[in-house]
């Protein structure tokens, strides 16, 4: 039972000190009730001042490091009598307003005055209908903006879409897109 | 120490420390929405940060740049060929600046597509001190104003500027900048990540038009390229409203996925990085993911919600609905109840910003759950329910649409709140406010008054000596009346005396150091003391409930004695010190901050005259004997020797607060009362009687000159000293004897006198008044007197010898007698002459 007291005391001393601890740390902050958080990310808030996480010092590193492991080759990007083959894609399409509306762009190429050509196939019969509209430049690419295509030209059912591009540096067509025209 | 005793005191410290709460969760990738990855409002917010947040922000993201590139960096390098980055080669450390100038020297030699090799040798220069000319460029309709060229501007006012004229928040491009080239948390950025800062005009698959390098260039492109698509979404790839197919990756083989896009902005971003992150990338939001993923735009949402919270959630707003008078505030997701109108102003929510919207869109807003870690309804102080998010652990009071840092749970307490007041709001409700600023202690209200703030109760600060006493540092917290009038009032601080009055009552205080309120009985009292002025300051008039309830500790007279014992008489602007021959005045003791209160109004230059009048009225008083005493007419007033240039003008609460004494008369002044024909005249405070018609002539009085008081007046302010005026008088002035009498005023030689049966000494000894007695009596003009005397009545002429008179019997016995044909004879009036014993005739 002695032993019991003494060794309860003796943990309730301790807790005290760390206590007190606590107390006097808390009465040297002057500019907050509670400890100051450690950076980190994911927190929701308006600005962060924090200094930059091992992370984000990573991403602005990476832009040295290129091109790692690479086999340096000069630029293919060199131009060549031949035109440079590039991506075409369809990234929306919608019936509105009496029209079939596609929008598409090129990768790889930043321009203006290229050609974009949307072609829509019919799948009972073939029928084709086209419409092309003048290509101008984008942040990271070639920008089709969108070609339309009455739907009075057109009849109700699938038709496959494809997109081209034309320049006097580049070209390329897109993969078919299906769309069901109502 | 007993168990129980030190488990309490170890429980009271526990508790006695700060609360912690939950830990705010992190953000995770399943959070992402392709089809809305920012809302317009947060994209197009041109003002969210100023050019200063915006420099400050940039400083913070590069603590130290490696200007000379001295730190070390770790790559292959063959030693060779000089050949980098090639995983065959050797695993090199060396600084960054040697780093830099192989990679030159290589590159250089061997160019990559894509890869530019500009100011990779050092010196390097980061975002926060980089600056450049900016050109002039015209304003575009719809898309950005007009530009003029500016020099040497910096990278953060770059950035204000391109936000502010092409209306794109200064946020945006930051992220844009971090996310393209890394610019903001570089701490050694090469010329080449400058060029193509925004990755404008850089496709992914080769290398950039050139058109577009620098910095200026890159921001200022991408800002108004934003605008491009908001103007004509349809010239571009992505349209909101719509599902559009969104490819993960260039490489096409890496599929696509259609996504509907909910926002301009959102589809904005898809125009400008035409890739959404891919599960793997998703999966591993602070990594890398696989093969087919693309980072632009999940980085761009990943560092906007880190560095500047969540970029879809709408700003807060405050709404109740047609059914209900209730009140809300939306943040975060989540309503909370406004308790009163007062807070949510103080929230910065004008009434008319209460937007009503229906039943079922209130009801779809949830109200925090208690997992949430977030209050239900509002309250003045706040906290976010994270220790450890953007702001730490940091408790604000709201008030005037800002927040202040509360200091400590001591400053929590004085402002009268405990932490059980706290709510807990989302961080960017508390983020949302203005301000964030340390709570002082010393707070202004609207009305600029300031109070200091203690241990609940708020006490007014009556001046600025105080202030500057009380708060030499300055620092005051402007706070709304909601604030203010959550403190309980307590009493004024002032380390003057000063004038106080509570606007709800007539009644005005003079108020001092010691906390003591002393009335003015008054308003004679309260011009005496400076009729609003003392100290140099304008009464202060502030609501009584500022104020804890006034106890008078004495009321204030216009005449008072300081602690010196000095006697003042207060007279508005001044005050005079009376001589103490005007007696002595019963005056009002001060205390020694009463006395101190007196010192701050003026002593006059000029001394306070025994006679006084008010401004207004043609009354003169007479000080004398502690009291003012009327002067009754033009005849004392010249008696007593006044003028207007030895009168002083009180203030009429001065002249007011004198006890008024009986009629101050001069001495020579002729009296008598209405019940008797006896004639006095004053002399002093006594009066003396006039033993006749005769005399009275004979001292030169005019009879329409008495003034006639009541006998008590008389009796009790000029006691009759029961002797009357003699006819003989010794005037000191030239040590002369004159005889006066009706027929006329006569010097008396001594030898004379003896003649007379009188000496100089005996007059002199027996009179006990002076020449004032006799103001009327021109002693120059009386002439010399004579041993022979007549009545002009009579032929009798007498000879007086030692107090007889002897006839002559003949005129001859008159000439032998004076030795002369034309002896100097004196007419005196038969009652004097007859008062002469007579002796033997002389013939």
């Amino acid at each position: 039972m002695k032993h019991n007291r003494k060794t309860v005391a003796v943990i309730a001393a301790a807790l005290l000190l760390v206590a007190v601890a606590v107390g006097v740390l808390e009465l040297t902050n002057t500019t907050h009730i509670f400890h100051k958080a450690p950076n980190e990310p994911g927190v929701p808030g308006t600005i962060n001042y924090r200094p930059p996480t091992q992370i984000e010092k990573n991403d602005s590193e990476s832009h040295k490091n290129a091109p790692t492991d690479q086999n340096t080759t000069p630029d293919s990007s060199t131009p060549t009598t031949d035109k440079r083959a590039v991506v075409v894609n369809i990234s929306t399409w919608t019936q509105k307003d009496g029209n079939i509306e596609v929008n598409g762009y090129a990768t790889g190429v930043v321009e203006d005055g290229g050609t974009c050509t949307l072609t829509l196939t019919a799948e009972s019969n073939g029928k084709q209908v086209s419409a092309s509209r003048t290509a101008i430049a984008n942040a990271s690419n070639t920008s089709c903006g969108v070609n339309s295509i009455p739907v009075g030209s057109l009849f109700a059912g699938t038709w496959i879409a494809t997109l081209t591009y034309s320049s006097p540096t580049s070209s390329g067509q897109s993969t078919s897109t299906t769309i069901e025209v109502k | 120490m007993k168990k129980r005793t030190l488990i309490a005191l170890f429980m009271a410290l526990v508790l006695a420390t700060p609360l912690t709460s939950t830990k705010a969760q992190a953000l995770s990738g399943s959070q992402f929405q392709a089809g809305n990855i920012i809302s317009d409002g947060n994209f197009f917010d041109s003002t969210a940060m100023t050019g200063s947040d915006i420099q400050q922000f940039l400083n913070s993201k590069v603590p130290t740049c490696d200007t000379n590139g001295t730190a070390q960096k770790s790559y292959y390098y063959n030693s060779s060929t000089g050949r980098i980055n090639n995983s065959n080669d050797t695993w090199v450390t060396t600084s960054r600046a040697t780093y830099g100038q192989r990679y030159a020297t290589w590159y250089n030699a061997h160019p990559y597509s894509g890869y530019i090799t500009n100011g990779s040798v050092a010196p390097y220069t980061c975002l926060k001190n980089y600056a450049q000319d900016t050109p002039a460029i015209a304003a575009e309709s719809g898309i950005c104003g007009e530009f003029t060229a500016k020099t040497g501007r910096s990278a953060a006012g770059i950035i204000a500027d391109v936000a502010a004229t092409c209306g794109v928040n200064p946020k945006v491009l930051i992220v844009l900048l971090q996310k393209e080239q890394g610019l903001v948390t570089d701490d050694w950025p090469w010329d080449g990540q400058y060029l193509k800062a925004t990755g404008f005009g850089c496709p992914d698959t080769s290398g950039c038009n050139t058109t577009y390098y620098g910095f200026f260039n890159q921001v200022y492109h991408a800002a108004r390229q934003f605008q491009r698509y908001k103007a004509d979404p349809s010239n571009w790839n992505w349209v909101a409203g719509q599902n559009n197919n969104i490819p993960y990756n260039p490489n096409s083989s890496c599929g696509s996925k259609w996504v509907y896009i909910q926002n301009q902005a959102t589809a904005g971003l898809y125009n400008y990085t035409p890739y959404q992150p891919n599960t793997a990338a998703l999966n591993n939001l602070y990594g890398t993911g696989d093969s087919c993923s693309a980072y632009g735009n999940r980085n761009f949402w990943r560092y906007y919600n880190d560095w500047f919270g969540n970029p879809t959630a709408p700003p807060p707003y405050a709404f109740k609905t047609s059914s209900s008078a209730a009140v809300y505030l939306y943040a975060d997701g989540y309503k909370f109840t406004v308790p009163s109108m007062a807070l949510l102003q103080d929230y910065g929510f004008s009434p008319s910003s209460i937007k009503t919207i229906s039943d079922a869109a209130a009801n779809a807003i949830p109200t925090p759950g208690s997992s949430s870690g977030l209050s239900t309804r509002l309250s003045y102080v706040i906290k976010s329910p994270s220790d450890t998010d953007a702001d730490g652990s940091t408790v604000y009071l709201i008030s005037i649409g800002k927040r202040y840092r509360v200091a400590n749970m001591t400053q929590l307490a004085d402002f009268g709140f405990s932490s059980a007041d706290i709510s807990y709001v989302p961080l960017n409700l508390a983020f949302s406010l203005g301000g964030n600023t340390s709570l002082s202690n010393y707070i202004q209200a609207p009305s600029q008054l300031v109070f200091k703030v203690a241990g609940g109760i708020k006490q007014i600060i009556m001046n600025m000596t105080t202030l500057d006493t009380l708060n030499p540092s300055g620092g005051v917290s402007s706070v709304s009346y909601g604030v203010i009038n959550l403190l309980s009032s307590g009493k004024p601080l002032t380390s003057i005396p000063a004038l106080l009055k509570l606007s709800d009552s007539p009644a005005v205080y003079v108020y001092t150091p010691s906390g003591e309120y002393y009335t003015f009985p008054s308003y004679d009292s309260y011009s005496c003391w400076g009729e609003g002025r003392l100290s140099g300051l304008s009464l202060l008039s502030i609501p009584g409930t500022y104020v804890s309830t006034p106890s008078s500790a004495g009321t204030l007279s216009c005449v008072v004695k300081d602690t010196s014992n000095t006697t003042f008489i207060l007279s508005g602007s001044t005050k005079y010190s009376p001589s103490a021959a005007y007696g002595t005045f019963s005056a009002q003791t001060l205390n020694s901050d009463l006395t101190s209160a007196i010192s701050s109004i003026p002593t006059s230059t000029k001394p306070l005259y025994q006679a006084v009048k008010s401004a207004s009225s043609v009354t003169i008083w007479y000080l004398s004997n502690g009291q003012k005493r009327p002067v009754p007419s033009m005849s004392n007033y010249r008696l007593l020797g006044l003028s207007s240039n030895t009168t002083t003008v009180l203030n009429q609460g001065a002249l007011n607060a004198l006890p008024v004494g009986p009629p101050q008369l001069g001495s020579g002044q002729t009296v008598k009362s209405p019940g008797s024909a006896a004639v006095y005249v004053v002399v002093g405070n006594q009066r003396y009687g006039i033993g006749s018609a005769n005399d009275f002539n004979a001292f030169y009085f005019a009879w329409n000159n008495i003034e006639t008081y009541s006998q008590s007046t008389l009796d009790a302010s000029y006691p009759s000293t029961g002797t009357t005026l003699d006819d003989y008088f010794y005037r000191s002035a030239n040590s002369t004897v004159y005889l006066l009498n009706p027929m006329g005023c006569y010097s008396l030689t001594d030898t004379l006198l003896s003649d007379y049966g009188k000496t100089q000494s005996q007059i002199q000894s027996g009179q006990s008044y002076d020449a004032t007695a006799l103001p009327y009596v021109d002693f120059s003009s009386c002439k010399t007197g004579s041993q022979l005397i007549k009545t002009p009545a009579s032929g009798t002429v007498y000879a007086l010898e030692s107090g007889q008179k002897r006839a002559f019997a003949s005129w001859s016995a008159l000439t032998a007698y004076a030795g002369t044909s034309n002896p100097n004879i004196t007419n005196l009036s038969s009652a004097f002459i007859n008062s002469f014993p007579t002796g033997a005739n002389l013939n």
